[in-house]
């Protein structure tokens, strides 16, 4: 019993500044109002519509909070993407607290709800955030809840790490199981690791068809085996989280402490999904993910970094 | 630090809030089987060239196995960790339902070597006129079918021998919108082609890509 308290204390205790969380905050509400406005820029809300409204599918599905409510679908979904927008907005500029996360979330789960049939592994990333938004104090500072509480935008008000750590977590599960679902033979030597030169090749998903693709094929295989490397090695980082804990001791928490993979982590996944973005179509996708990257870095190395970005 | 008796409750329930959360992202993240227990997906062109990927590996190391006997073992094997990861899986759903915490991961876990490609077509004076083309000619109504909305609904409807009312619920859509741009028109034509991309090694040599109709749906465009 006593080990487990201490477990508890070990992981509840900790605070940290509010920073981290509030970038997380802004970003995670860019991607929201980047996909739905995208969305209804692109006019295809008609996909979330039946035949009568001007979809396509007469069967939509009704999503728990349209029941509750007794709304019909079709006809509550300009509404429901105006309260997405505004929540997202809200969240954004950090007024409302938790509630304007919980509302985001509700209001684009629903939407992503009506048709299962359309839409991406990067829509439940959204609300998986969202809802992390909504456990996490995330409007402590930066906020319009910190100027009306302390009458100024920031403060050093700090927060629980365990917030961070959550998304840290998500991150590091949605690579290290996209790697280890990728057995697909491309992803291997049995297919010559040629799966980005199948995926270049797949006009569905592409931005422009890629100049010289054959003659690119040993540098794609290259990067299929490094892509599928480094998602899968994101498997490691909740473990070296554990390892580097200040109570741990040992050889390995040692070499956990001297060792930081964050920097690479960081850089090459910049550097991919700013890749997945120019050459292909995948809607907000990089965004969203690209939105959980600060929590990889605490308070003071996020703040740091951008005084260095000043000078 | 004291605390009081109705502090350690809430942090106790903190702490396991919490630890379930952690189980509910990291459980169901667990990977599933690509074609889960859907024997057509062994059945088909993708699932038939993976199985025989796999058999000659098999073979060099002196395993020797049909592409059906291996299809078995994987759906049997397959079943049986889908049936365990339900049972697991469980629990969770209403924390998914109600919170959104989804976990499916599998992002172009199996790379598609034969993509599908879109062509729309209206029938005016009983001559076929092309009117989108994905890659090709994108000119009526880009924004919507070039969606990722719609894009990934066709990866879905393109299934041979599936979604054939979802198919034709879907002609039956760009039926309506047809009808104001193309006031002449009687009937509206949608095709899914199988593209057969060649391997790197043929793209070297100058080989194109090839095209194989999947699935074609008629309708008259509605007056």
């Amino acid at each position: 019993m006593r080990r487990l308290t201490a477990l508890i204390d070990r992981q509840l205790d900790p605070r940290e500044g509010p920073e981290t969380l509030a970038v997380v905050r802004i970003t995670t509400a860019m991607a929201l109002l980047l996909t739905v406005g995208g969305v209804v820029a692109r006019g295809a809300d008609v996909y979330w519509r039946t035949p009568e409204h001007g979809g396509y599918r007469p069967d939509l599905k009704i999503p728990w909070l349209f029941d509750l409510l007794g709304l019909e679908p079709s006809a509550a979904i300009p509404g429901t993407i105006a309260v997405a927008l505004a929540a997202g907005v809200f969240v954004l500029v950090g007024a409302g607290g938790r509630a304007s996360a919980f509302v985001a979330l509700q209001s684009y789960m629903a939407l992503k709800t009506v048709n299962n049939h359309v839409g991406g592994s990067y829509e439940h990333l959204l609300t998986n955030a969202l809802w992390l938004l909504v456990l996490a104090p995330a409007t402590a500072t930066w906020s319009v809840d910190c100027w009306f509480r302390l009458r100024r935008w920031a403060s050093d008000t700090p927060v629980p790490v365990w917030c961070r750590r959550l998304f840290l977590l998500q991150l590091a599960v949605v690579y290290g199981s996209t790697g280890l679902s990728k057995v697909g033979t491309n992803w291997t030597p049995l297919g010559g690791f040629n799966a980005l030169y199948w995926t270049l090749a797949d006009t569905n998903w592409i931005r422009f068809e890629v100049p010289g693709l054959g003659w690119l094929s040993p540098l794609l295989m290259v990067a299929t085996a490094v892509t599928w490397l480094f998602e899968t090695g994101w498997i490691l980082v909740p473990l070296w989280l554990l390892l580097r804990d200040p109570a741990r001791t040992g050889t390995w928490a040692r070499r956990a402490r001297r060792l930081d993979p964050r920097p690479f982590l960081t850089a090459f996944g910049l550097a991919l999904h700013l890749g997945i973005w120019v050459l292909m179509d995948v809607a907000t996708f990089s965004w969203v993910v690209l939105a959980y990257y600060p929590s990889l870095w605490r308070p003071r190395e996020l703040l740091g970094a951008l005084a260095r970005l000043r000078r | 630090m004291d605390r009081s008796p109705a502090q350690l409750a809430r942090r106790y329930a903190l702490a396991a809030f919490l630890a379930f959360h952690v189980a509910a992202v990291v459980v169901p993240s667990l990977p599933a089987p690509v074609f889960g227990d859907d024997r057509r997906g062994y059945e088909s062109k993708e699932g038939q060239r993976e199985l025989t990927r796999w058999r000659l590996a098999l073979g060099r190391v002196g395993v020797t196995v049909t592409n059906d006997e291996l299809a078995e073992h994987t759906l049997r094997v397959s079943r049986a960790w889908l049936a365990a990861r339900r049972n697991c899986l469980r629990p969770f759903k209403p924390y998914k339902e109600y919170a959104g915490v989804r976990q499916s991961w599998r992002m172009f876990s199996g790379v598609n070597e034969e993509p599908d490609r879109l062509s729309v077509e209206v029938k005016v004076d009983g001559e076929w006129t092309l009117i989108f083309r994905a890659g090709e000619d994108e000119s009526w109504n880009r924004s919507l079918l070039r969606h990722e909305f719609g894009r990934s609904m066709l990866s879905r409807y393109g299934e041979e021998r599936r979604y054939g009312s979802r198919f034709k619920q879907f002609a039956k859509f760009l039926a309506v919108r047809a009808a104001d741009d193309f006031p002449d028109a009687e009937r509206l034509r949608v095709t899914i082609d199988r593209v057969e991309n060649p391997s790197p090694a043929e793209r070297r040599a100058g080989a194109v890509a090839t095209f194989r109709r999947a699935k074609r749906k008629s309708v008259a465009i509605p007056r």
